[in-house]
């Protein structure tokens, strides 16, 4: 239907097709994969303890306190950002390069920028972790990182997004496969809201509550578009290949990208809070027309794995995507339930809130470590120990799990133990921490989880001397022509 | 069912195929966020000033005082805003008042002088929108005690609620041998939570700044569009069971 | 509605074995297929329903899109007046301007020594309704009165009718029904109350007697 755009230049001689394969794709992936893969593992055990710590404050407040970069409100953003931005974001744009890159059977385009990318976002968290424990956070949620900081990683986004851009227009298939519309809008998403948030709330361009509904808007967007989009993307990639089927339907998936796109951001208020009604009526109606968008992802997934699902759970990557897709659907239901009256004044200002970011990021995590595996085994030629993934998956899922949900019910405990009109703020905060407990068991389990993670990746590392030389030596002899490095038979 | 026009029976495949189509698109959704709950709110209550409300007849709100101001600055470093909130919600929305968080709820006109704005969205901790007026401490005359309480709290919360779970602080305040008198500024603790002897505990600056900017949150006067509405004892409802038989019916005189 | 397509033409790939070896897979398509499943009425259906829900709100909850209508006022002239006095602080004032506090005393009291009765919980003042006290201080009152058991005898009430406006008499009236310094809580009084009874009095010209009001209901 379309004629391939962007023929390979090295592709000269006649053996080549200038349609790459799967491989050749993959192959394209070796060093921002291998990039991502040890930087963002460090910033995965990073922030995991650094949250862990947190939690386990919670119940011994006394413990720590001795120096300020270990209070607990120095601790939590500072590893919620670590995990959010150094783990997540960036493992989650290299997966999503990659399933947009199979989306339109296309080597990553210009992967340079990507590394260029990569080398300012880690030297953005890394500084914004130390603003951040050295106290210079802004005070504004998922925006706490010094704008310095943020910067970088706006502009190390931007590079990727390039990239992306690139290797979309050298698209090789007739239609570009949904996965890399929800890719494209993850990369531009972090751009957009990262230069609106930081030059609005830069100078005198925000002023009062309106600061907040741009940080808001940043967070919404960030958590649900840039992350979730990636994490939509993987989900998109994985779920027919684990199936062995074909996607259920473009049509659905048309929908599902537009709605979100259009109509998440606006979702930023609740009832109760500090706008003007107006405001909080707007914040309902673009949650109710956002629905749609994951109604309908929803309905494609199922529809797609229809009476397979068992096939999708047996494998390892397949626990991990599926469980990242019912995680994403079960944080959208419950922001949704969570944001009508009757609910909201109840948990709204609860734990309930923090158990729903979890969630979220958690359906992320598992999306972004479903597929990085695969990746790495496939970009690098080298196994990762199946019986550590294993462990991993397990723990991961059992500990996000407990990470998030006791949180959602502790809010409600909480909640109406307040709503009742006698219990005072600290009995009702006791009430819920038996519950808050679990939080802790699940980012300890979730804590181990990240170490046997970390074990495979380094794992590659064994190899990584001799892997380096050799592959550097292919890619080397494939300058000239003839196959590229990577296609392993 | 489908058959909205060719972009939408094959799935967007012509039109999804379209960089620029999608550039343009994703923009143009992004956009039309940022302009209904950024921009239109912005032009409609971001520029707003303060007011004169009738009750007290001084500008709402008033900037902070210098100290206070540099006590905002240790909130939002220490990342208080992580567990304690900043706003109020209505009566029905939520337990708040009935809490005692405040007169009223909170409104934009509340924040416009605060930079960041630190509303929260989880409380770990309780409301701290009108911490000053709600500890009865709008009083001058108590103003010392408050900010003494509020001292004594930060250096080690459980010296004053038990079962508090915030942070201690104690790095805040400097431990210095006494010579001579004791400093009039140094913490009153009593037991477990005292310094040994010959020893007192004195908040440094940063602790002091903490207390003013407490004491500064208040956030209660009565406001055209979120009156304080009084304690409804005197409603009609009340009426009913407090109203006495009237005098001597007609019947009887007759 | 079509069904989704059963099988698919390609064939697994290493990812669906759970294998993360290398893949071998030189597969020709490097994404998944596309199935032609529409989408079924149910789901139009939902994309209504949502879509009427999103209007619904907007549409009940807009509060004039304005930015001084907060929750949980749906318009302005929802939101009450109380950034003013309240109507017993207002009433707490004419009392003392007015003239009533010289008989009746600062604390309802009222005085033997002019025959003046007490308003503080008197049955007369906290009846069930303001009818008869609306008119005694529209049109003052003449004649031995009966207050809650104790006869008051020679005293005589002013007209505040002339001098006083719907809301005020409303005011000061409530007041002395409220009283929280004198343990007084009964119902409110509105202009609209004394506006009526003011109508159908304005032919009058007589103070009352007690015997006379006391055959008119107490509410109306």
């Amino acid at each position: 239907m379309t004629s391939p755009a962007g023929h390979h230049p090295t592709c000269s001689d006649g053996g080549c097709s200038t349609v790459p394969g799967a491989a050749e794709i993959d192959a394209s992936f070796r060093f921002p994969a291998l990039l991502v893969a040890f930087k963002s593992a460090a910033w995965l055990v990073l922030g995991a303890l650094l949250l862990l710590v947190a939690s386990v404050k919670l119940h011994g407040p006394g413990m720590l306190s001795g120096k300020p970069w270990l209070t607990y409100g120095r601790l939590l953003p500072a590893g919620w950002d670590v995990l959010v931005y150094g783990f997540a974001g960036q493992a989650a744009a290299i997966t999503g390069l990659w399933v947009l890159a199979r989306a339109v059977s296309q080597r990553l385009q210009a992967p340079i920028l990507v590394l260029a990318g990569l080398a300012l976002w880690n030297v953005g968290v890394l500084a914004g972790l130390v603003g951040i424990l050295c106290g210079e956070s802004t005070g504004r949620e998922w925006l706490e990182m010094p704008p310095g900081a943020m910067s970088f990683l706006v502009f190390g986004a931007a590079l990727m997004g390039v990239s992306g851009w690139m290797t979309y227009s050298a698209r090789t298939n007739d239609d570009a496969y949904p996965s890399a519309w929800f890719s494209l809008l993850a990369l531009l998403s972090f751009v957009w809201f990262g230069t609106v948030a930081l030059s609005m709330l830069g100078g005198e361009g925000a002023r009062g509550v309106v600061q907040v509904l741009v940080q808001r808007w940043f967070a919404t967007g960030i958590s649900k578009l840039w992350l979730g989009g990636f994490a939509i993307a993987i989900i998109f990639h994985f779920l027919p290949t684990l199936v062995g089927r074909p996607l259920a339907s473009r049509q659905l998936a048309l929908v599902a990208f537009w709605s979100l796109a259009f109509f998440t951001p606006w979702s930023v208020t609740h009832h109760g809070d500090p706008f003007p009604r107006w405001l909080v009526s707007v914040g309902l109606a673009g949650r109710f027309l956002a629905s749609i968008g994951w109604i309908a992802l929803g309905m494609n997934w199922c529809k797609t794995t229809e009476k397979v699902k068992g096939t999708v759970s047996s494998t390892l990557a397949g626990r991990m995507i599926g469980a990242a897709a019912i995680a994403l659907l079960t944080a959208w239901a419950l922001d949704l339930l969570t944001s009508f009256l009757g609910m909201a004044s109840v948990v709204r200002l609860t734990w309930t809130q923090a158990g729903i970011d979890w969630l979220l990021v958690g359906a992320v995590i598992l999306a972004v470590q479903g597929a990085l595996p695969e990746l790495l085994s496939r970009s690098l030629g080298r196994p990762l120990s199946a019986g550590l993934l294993n462990a991993h998956s397990w723990l991961t899922l059992v500990g996000i799990g407990l990470a998030s949900l006791p949180l959602v019910l502790a809010g409600l405990v909480q909640g109406r133990s307040l709503s009742n009109g006698t219990t005072g703020f600290v009995e009702a905060l006791g009430s819920s921490m038996h519950l808050v407990r679990l939080n802790s068991l699940g980012l300890t389990l979730f804590f181990i989880g990240q170490l046997a993670f970390v074990g495979a990746v380094l794992g590659l590392a064994r190899h990584l001397v001799l892997g380096c030389v050799t592959t550097v030596a292919r890619w080397a002899a494939s300058v000239p022509g003839g196959k590229t490095a990577g296609v392993r038979s | 069912m489908g058959g909205v026009g060719s972009g939408w029976e094959d799935g967007g495949g012509e039109i999804m195929n379209s960089g620029p189509f999608l550039f343009c698109g994703i923009l143009l959704a992004l956009a039309s966020s940022w302009w209904g709950v950024i921009v239109a709110p912005r032009l409609q209550f971001g520029l707003s000033s303060t007011v004169v409300p009738a009750e007290t007849g001084q500008h709402y709100p008033a900037g902070r005082p210098g100290l206070a101001q540099q006590g905002a600055e240790v909130y939002r470093s220490e990342g208080c805003n992580t567990c304690h909130s900043q706003l109020v919600r209505p009566e029905g929305f939520g337990f708040d008042l009935a809490l005692g968080w405040g007169r009223r709820r909170t409104v934009a006109q509340d924040y416009l002088r605060d930079n960041p704005v630190m509303l929260g969205s989880v409380r770990v901790g309780p409301d701290l929108a009108n911490i000053a007026t709600r500890m009865g401490f709008g009083d001058t005359n108590l103003q010392p005690v408050f900010v003494a309480t509020q001292l004594k709290h930060l250096y080690h919360p459980r010296a004053v609620t038990a079962r508090s779970v915030m942070p201690a602080y104690p790095y805040l305040f400097e431990k210095r041998a006494i010579h001579g008198r004791p400093s009039a500024d140094a913490l009153k603790l009593e037991g477990a939570f005292a310094p040994e002897a010959g020893f007192e505990i004195v908040p440094k600056p940063e602790a002091r700044a903490l207390a003013a900017y407490l004491l500064s949150l208040r956030s209660s006067v009565s406001l055209p569009e979120a009156p304080v509405i009084p304690p409804p004892t005197n409603q009609v409802a009340g009426a009913k069971t407090n109203s006495i038989p009237a005098p001597a019916a007609p019947a009887a005189k007759k | 509605m079509k069904k989704a397509r059963k099988q698919s033409l390609r064939p697994v790939s290493a990812a669906a074995t759970g294998h993360v070896a290398a893949s071998s897979v030189a597969s020709v398509s490097c994404a998944p297929r596309v199935g032609n499943y529409t989408a079924s009425a149910t789901f139009f259906v939902l994309i209504a329903v949502l879509a009427y829900l999103a209007h619904a709100e907007l549409g009940y909850n807009h509060g004039l899109f304005s930015e001084g209508v907060y929750e949980p006022y749906a318009d302005f002239r929802a939101i009450p007046k109380a950034g003013g006095p309240s109507r017993v602080d207002s009433g707490r004032e004419i009392y003392a301007s007015a003239g009533c506090v010289a008989c009746h005393q600062p604390g309802g009291t009222g005085n033997p020594a002019n025959n003046c009765p007490p308003l503080a919980k008197s049955d007369w003042v906290l009846a069930e309704g303001p009818s008869r006290l609306i008119r005694l201080v529209l049109g003052g009152g003449q004649g031995p009165i009966t207050v809650s058991g104790k006869l008051w005898n020679g005293g005589v009430m002013t007209a505040f009718g002339p001098n006083l406006t719907d809301d005020q008499v409303a005011n000061v009236v409530t007041y002395i029904r409220q009283a929280p310094e004198w343990g007084n809580d009964a119902s409110e009084v509105t202009p609209d109350m004394v506006k009526a009874i003011r109508e159908k009095t304005a032919s009058r010209t007589t103070a009352w007697t007690p015997d006379e009001l006391l055959k008119l209901p107490v509410t109306e």
